[in-house]
């Protein structure tokens, strides 16, 4: 186990040019996730490379908050890591890691911690207050507007529209119910169509 | 129909959602207010908008450096807990290995049976009992293996399922105890693949593979938080 996570250093010259570069080149990523599964750092170091963009993209619109979101693409890197031997190829690397990004995300919310998140439930009030601070004819910035939403609107805005998750998938994940989720993405429509243009 | 009630149902009219009498009735309203169709404008320009969205966002700056330094912290830690329980190379140090799992895996039995309330005895598993890992002589341990990956294959699936309605700490114990687990039946089945008829490792492989199910069927079982 050592030998393998200690050699990342040496490994990390060949992580960032030859293998990140077939990764990120759309190269198959089994051979990668084989080697990673073996213990080699270096190759996941590639995955991570191929991979952090659309993980952090979930993280981001999800936390609402650029320093959260930074946190939690780690965390979701190194259960990534962590699990990596449960990862059968059922699905592509990139799905199941975009699966283990939002689990990150929905523990933290589960949890305690939530200093970091910029709209609570008073997303509402700042949602309003960019609609009237705004040149009405200009229009708002989509992610900025995602951003302030309040928290469970944003939650299930960003899994149902934006990642293509059923309500019957979001209820199993968060634990609120369908019919919750429904409703928070109706809220969550109602708020955007308010500062947006169309 | 009336506004407020085209309002609740656009959501799904727009997503093509709704039940093909309400969509008609939703399309008449529309084809007579301007007002909503004014709202559909808008909430089919929302659509169009979300799905333009970027697929990637890059991070302000290179998150590796400290996702390898907390793999590297939790390999060192797991590699000196190894160190000292082994104390040595070759079979002694991979059954000491694997007897440390099983000490690993009886603990975390034993937080997620707390949870449970009751024992932490398992049911239900198809895979050879505790009693069997004496007789391990003249198994099939490639057959029971595959046993094994299926039945944890079907168990992670439901625990991945039910996540949600798990407590965090709960799914953190097990995700990180899965992990060393699995380690320890990688080295052991190396282990066995060098020495095939090593009946202390089969037992050893038989009881973590006995172990890892029953608490994965635990934590199936556990209650939803309220």
């Amino acid at each position: 186990m050592e030998a393998t996570v200690t050699a990342g250093t040496a490994a990390r010259s060949l992580a960032g040019s030859d293998l990140a570069a077939r990764a990120a080149g759309g190269v198959d990523d089994r051979l990668l996730v084989r080697r990673a599964q073996g213990g080699d750092l270096a190759a996941f170091e590639a995955l991570y490379r191929a991979n952090v963009g659309r993980v952090h993209a979930v993280c981001r619109r999800l936390a609402g908050h650029a320093a959260l979101a930074e946190e939690l693409t780690q965390e979701a890197f190194v259960r990534a890591w962590r699990r990596l031997a449960t990862f059968r190829g059922e699905s592509s690397f990139a799905t199941w890691l975009h699966r283990v990004a939002v689990n990150a995300f929905l523990d933290h919310r589960r949890g305690r911690d939530v200093r970091h998140e910029s709209a609570g439930e008073d997303g509402n009030a700042a949602l309003a207050a960019m609609s009237t601070a705004h040149d009405p004819g200009a229009g708002i910035d989509l992610e900025r507007a995602i951003s302030l939403l309040p928290r469970g609107a944003r939650s299930v805005f960003v899994l149902h529209d934006v990642e293509g998750f059923e309500h019957g998938e979001i209820s199993a994940m968060t634990g609120i119910a369908v019919g919750t989720s429904k409703a928070q993405l109706h809220r969550a429509r109602r708020l955007l169509r308010e500062v947006l243009q169309p | 129909m009336r506004c407020d009630e085209v309002d609740l149902l656009l959501d799904d009219y727009v997503d093509g959602a709704l039940a093909a009498g309400d969509a008609r009735e939703v399309t008449d309203h529309l084809a007579a207010c301007a007002d909503c169709r004014r709202g559909e404008a808008k909430l089919r320009a929302l659509g169009r908008r979300t799905r333009e969205l970027p697929h990637c966002i890059e991070p302000r700056r290179d998150l590796w450096e400290g996702i390898e330094a907390s793999i590297r912290t939790e390999g060192r830690a797991a590699t000196a807990s190894d160190r000292r329980l082994a104390g040595s190379t070759g079979r002694w140090s991979r059954l000491a290995m694997a007897a440390a799992t099983l000490v690993l895996v009886a603990g975390t039995a034993l937080f997620v049976g707390l949870r449970l309330g009751r024992s932490t005895a398992g049911k239900g598993t198809a895979l050879p009992g505790p009693g069997v890992e004496a007789a391990v002589v003249g198994l099939d341990l490639e057959h029971v293996g595959c046993e094994y990956d299926r039945a944890r294959g079907q168990l992670l699936a439901v625990l991945d399922a039910r996540r949600g309605s798990l407590a965090p700490d709960t799914v953190d114990v097990v995700e990180r105890n899965m992990h060393v687990i699995d380690q320890a039946v990688r080295d052991i089945r190396t282990a066995l693949s060098e020495s095939p008829g090593d009946e202390a490792l089969g037992q050893l492989l038989l009881a973590t593979y006995r172990r890892e199910i029953d608490l994965l069927q635990q934590v199936t079982r556990l209650p939803g938080r309220a």
